[in-house]
């Protein structure tokens, strides 16, 4: 069996392009306020690595689009937004988890867990 | 912090990736980490698993933007089989994109590029030639010939512009052999990168040059990067 951080890390590698790119439809957010925006959800992202690599596939992808612009009294950043293709598809990505939980839910739901710390 | 930077930059000029892209990534990096900083975050709570091993995070990131093809020369001893040469220019400016393509022969020229006003203010301005590849997706080397196993059915020219300006029109020229092309891009967005394959002549020597030339955009001061040539050889 895998660790709780090995299985938290495998679960989450399958779904952090997603969580960037909502993150980021909420409004255009450079590297670190992302991270920020994640963490907030209390997704912390040390459990994956950085944000950075998987920011430049999609950007590669054509799935982000971007721009350079000042931050709030900081220097310039590097903003990024979902582009066209992106929010297609965030929104398939997203029906796609929720029909995979459902699924795994419908498996594991009736499993009685207790947890000790 | 800085030390973990430079050690990130050490490995993009190791990897050839250009220096302008190097440049925006490093100062995207240092302010993130600045930040966090003055947050009271720690460098592992921005980059995980990646502070600990800055040029593994560093050739990764370059990786996944798809701008360390210059090592991949290394890899053309033993190509597989080869069906395409890409040509990879990046165009360094800023804005939003629209994208005309006009492509015709004539005799050789020198490419032109204009930018438009600053629409956001500051940031990089210039124009490079990034590197060119042959499928499947290995760069062709710099400085000396590169021998094709098969003869690529076409080419893929992709253009980039990674600046904090519009570019607006970017013009570029690529030949090959004696064979030129023109390309009109209208409207360039920062960080987008366009791509046009074209058919590969016929009548080709067996051996050929290809060349990309860009024009210094007004208010770009590295200019060492807006030209590159390639040779080339045939199969028998």
């Amino acid at each position: 069996m895998a660790s709780e951080e090995q299985r938290r890390s495998q679960l989450l590698r399958g779904v952090l392009d997603l969580c960037l790119l909502a993150v980021m439809d909420e409004g255009p957010a450079y590297g670190y306020e992302m991270t920020k925006r994640l963490r907030a959800r209390g997704l912390p992202i040390v459990v994956e690595g950085s944000i950075y690599p998987l920011l430049g596939r999609l950007e590669s992808a054509g799935l982000v689009d971007t721009y350079r612009a000042e931050s709030d009294g900081g220097p310039p950043r590097k903003y990024y937004r979902p582009s066209p293709r992106g929010r297609r598809a965030l929104a398939a990505g997203v029906a796609e988890w929720r029909a995979t939980r459902d699924a795994v839910d419908a498996v594991l739901g009736p499993v009685e867990a207790e947890v000790y710390p | 912090m800085s030390e973990f930077v430079e050690e990130c930059r050490r490995e993009w000029k190791r990897l050839r990736v250009p220096r302008t892209i190097a440049d925006e990534m490093a100062d995207d990096l240092t302010a993130d980490l600045q930040e966090a900083e003055a947050d009271g975050a720690s460098v592992e709570d921005v980059l995980g698993n990646g502070a600990n091993d800055p040029r593994a995070f560093a050739a990764a990131w370059a990786s996944e933007r798809g701008i360390t093809g210059r090592r991949a020369s290394d890899r053309i001893r033993n190509p597989p089989l080869v069906a395409l040469v890409v040509l990879a220019v990046a165009l360094v400016a800023a804005g939003s994109a629209v994208v005309a393509l006009l492509a015709r022969s004539g005799a050789p020229h020198p490419a032109t590029l204009t930018v438009a006003p600053s629409i956001i203010p500051g940031g990089v301005i210039g124009t490079s030639v990034e590197d060119a590849r042959v499928a499947p997706n290995i760069a062709l080397a710099l400085g000396r010939r590169t021998v094709l196993q098969r003869r690529p059915a076409s080419i893929t020219f992709v253009f980039a512009n990674t600046g904090a300006q519009v570019v607006a029109p970017a013009h570029l020229t690529i030949q090959i052999a004696e064979h030129t092309y023109r390309y009109t891009v209208a409207r360039m967005a920062p960080n987008t990168r366009k791509s046009i394959r074209i058919a590969l002549p016929a009548g080709l020597p067996r051996r050929f040059v290809i060349r990309a030339s860009t024009r210094p955009v007004p208010g770009e001061t590295n200019t060492t990067n807006n030209q590159a040539a390639w040779r080339v050889a045939l199969p028998a």
